[in-house]
């Protein structure tokens, strides 16, 4: 028993040296590749960005230090549901690991939002540096200010609007910086900011951040848990899934965005001959069917955004970064069919073929991810960049998709897998081998042409490499020991 | 020809052991109950049958294959005790999903006749999510006595049903057991399934007590 809680805590450590050296390795990775530039530019020394980059960092270590000795964080709908209804009033459920579960959702949300806005700025060429990290530090003291906002006033009817301006309020920011204009709305907001330091810029989110930080502490009892565990805000959905220190709840928290609830009339009808003719794709086809309107428009809300993303700024770790990231979450809702089957193994185990079936749904998936992606990189730099990049991202990014998706248990199941071994090898050695893959996906992703050649992913690509490894070392507790017969993980 | 054999079977789970051991024979068309209280290992021993679950020790063989290997698959069908269904197909896809998948047509006439048979075949383009708890676990009967298979392992099958529904689920059963099914029940209500020739294995804490016979009517 002590040498298995001893392998508990040392995992735990371990899963916390991970969370914390992927953020900061990200960190780094971004923020060097900005501090690159500007040196190259002349425009600000590499000593001042190696301070933003350490601060960036700290407020990330922290922040995963303190989420990973809260709670495992991984908090689900039905976690929040149960502690909702349990016999006990809502701050003694708060003050269980379902409520500090949600609470540190909500401080990771702020801290990645902010490391976000920060390290995802848009290219500010020909402005001055304290015009620079005055746009940045003004974007993330709104969006923070609109999360402080969300946070306490925690009404349904508060935070539509309440978000509205903070989307606009970035939008004009960053139309603004586009133009390279210094005249603005928020001309005064940011000349106050131009006119004090570099480094109070810096720090000025960061104080921000620690105020809703404390305030989201404070007010916790007051989060609005049923908007979380019912799932019927996209809002409350997306700030969880922002959080991002844990691989698997963030694909879980994204699926759930997109799957629920489906239409019960789909809008497309296909027939039951062409149905059993191609079971698999015709499945994944009348799944998609049953997208509700928001569903599509968020699908192609991003799908815009990528192609925006692409257009507009060069090729730079930053915004491969960004548009990767976009990438495989329109890739994994394309993937949902491949998730669910893996959420449950009564459903394709007992079936006497199942390993060509879970492959075919792998290669429609994929090949529904990739059609999409495709046409979206083609629409927006055929003109500049060469067709094999293009293709060779789009497989890139249609190949992590569909690994995401198909290592995504639903939680509750996963629970029951480490404890039962429910899973029998032909399956399980199939996302098994996917988890193996899927750090080569993503440092290859790194490593295409179109990308190979710009700064920073020196750095970037073997941090994939390494930290995509650690996450499957990380994950062979969960999954290997499945395999092992005789022997029952508990 | 479909017969299920037990080889010194036992599970543990760290340090509790859910089955001890067990050595059994299940002739083929055999028609049997386990009962037994919660959590005794009634569930445990069903799907290590399936094969959703390995035995600590022993094997349990279905026919000449080793329990969950391709060709035991090919004879077993499965009825969960909490059934699981995707959330964007509808009744009707599923049921075309599922014959797809065996690439036979009958599949699906076969779901649809039991559809129709509890009184469901109108709901057949309804999400089963939005189902309630009864309306599921016919529709997951439907789907697990559709598949081509001479092993039928059902968990709890009259759980949530209504009393003509239950009765119901027993006579088409009984129609699959008089064609030479196998039947393996784990039920808390055995007197619904005392049929002719059944036998009863009890289960008390993982022990498994000898099959006895059951008086059917």
């Amino acid at each position: 028993m002590a040498g298995r809680a001893a392998r508990g805590q040392l995992g735990r450590v371990a899963y916390t040296l991970y969370v914390t050296a992927y953020f900061a390795v990200l960190g780094f990775g971004l923020v060097g590749d900005l501090a690159g530039e500007h040196a190259r530019a002349q425009t600000i020394t590499p000593r001042a960005s190696a301070v933003a980059g350490a601060v960036i960092a700290v407020i990330v270590i922290v922040a995963a230090q303190v989420g990973r000795t809260a709670v495992a964080l991984r908090p689900s709908p039905a976690e929040v549901q149960y502690a909702l209804l349990s016999p006990m009033s809502r701050q003694s459920s708060l003050a269980r690991a379902t409520g500090l579960s949600v609470v540190a959702s909500m401080i990771g949300t702020a801290v990645a939002a902010l490391v976000l806005m920060i390290t995802s700025a848009p290219q500010f060429g020909g402005l001055s540096v304290g015009i620079q990290l005055s746009y940045v530090a003004f974007a993330a003291g709104v969006g923070l200010v609109a999360f402080a906002l969300h946070l306490l006033v925690a009404e349904r009817r508060w935070r539509a609007p309440l978000l509205a301006l903070a989307l606009l309020s970035l939008a004009a920011s960053a139309y603004d910086v586009s133009r390279g204009a210094e005249v603005s709305p928020f001309t005064f907001a940011v000349r106050a900011l131009r006119e004090g330091a570099p480094a109070l810029s810096v720090l000025g989110p960061f104080a921000l951040g620690g105020v809703v930080l404390w305030l989201a502490l404070a007010r916790a009892e007051h989060i609005p848990l049923e908007m979380i565990g019912r799932g019927s805000d996209i809002a409350d959905r997306a700030g969880v899934a922002l959080l991002g220190n844990d691989l698997r709840t963030l694909l879980m928290l994204q699926r759930s965005m997109g799957a629920q609830p489906w239409r019960t009339r789909p809008h497309v009808r296909f027939g039951s001959r062409l149905a059993r003719r191609f079971p698999v794709l015709m499945r994944a086809l009348r799944g998609m069917a049953r997208w509700r309107l928001y569903r599509w428009l968020m699908f192609l809300t991003l799908s815009s955004a990528i192609g925006a993303l692409l257009r507009v700024h060069p090729a730079t770790a930053r915004t491969i970064g960004l548009a990767s990231f976009a990438l495989w979450l329109l890739g994994l809702i394309l993937c949902e069919p491949l998730a669910q089957e893996n959420d449950r193994s009564d459903r394709l185990f007992l079936l006497p073929r199942s390993r060509t079936i879970e492959y075919r749904h792998v290669a429609v998936s994929w090949s529904i991810t990739f059609v999409w992606l495709l046409a979206v990189s083609w629409a927006t730099v055929r003109d500049r960049t060469p067709a094999l990049s293009i293709v060779a991202v789009a497989a890139a990014a249609a190949s992590a998709a569909t690994t995401a998706a198909a290592i995504s248990y639903r939680r509750e199941w996963k629970s029951v897998v480490k404890e039962t071994s429910i899973f029998m090898p032909d399956m399980g050695s199939s996302a098994l081998l996917i988890s193996v893959l899927w750090p080569a996906l993503v440092a290859a992703a790194c490593l295409f042409p179109w990308a190979s050649h710009q700064d920073g992913l020196v750095i970037a690509a073997p941090s994939a490499i390494v930290l995509g490894f650690l996450v499957s070392w990380i994950n062979r507790g969960g999954v290997v020991k499945l395999f092992t017969p005789g022997v029952t993980p508990r | 020809m479909t017969t299920i054999d037990f080889l010194n079977v036992t599970k543990a789970f760290g340090d509790l052991v859910a089955v001890h051991p067990v050595t059994a024979h299940v002739p083929d068309a055999a028609w049997w109950v386990i009962v037994g209280a919660n959590g005794s290992g009634k569930t445990t021993l069903l799907q290590m049958t399936s094969g959703l679950q390995s035995p600590s020790t022993g094997t349990v063989c279905v026919g000449a294959a080793e329990a969950g290997t391709p060709d035991a698959r090919l004879e077993v069908s499965y009825l969960s005790d909490s059934p699981a269904f995707y959330s964007d197909l509808s009744v009707a896809e599923h049921i075309d999903y599922l014959a797809g998948l065996f690439e036979d047509d009958a599949v699906a006439d076969r779901a649809h006749d039991i559809m129709r048979a509890f009184h469901l075949h109108t709901r057949v383009d309804d999400l089963p999510d939005t189902f309630s708890r009864g309306m599921k676990q016919k529709t997951a009967i439907a789907l697990a006595l559709a598949r081509p298979s001479t092993v039928l392992l059902l968990d709890e099958p009259t759980r949530g049903l209504d009393a003509e529904g239950a009765e119901t689920m027993v006579s088409l059963l009984r129609a699959r057991h008089d064609h030479g099914t196998t039947v393996m029940t784990v039920t808390h209500e055995p007197e619904r399934f005392a049929v002719p020739n059944a036998m009863q294995l009890r289960v008390h804490e993982g022990v498994f007590e000898h099959p006895k016979p059951m008086n059917g009517d």
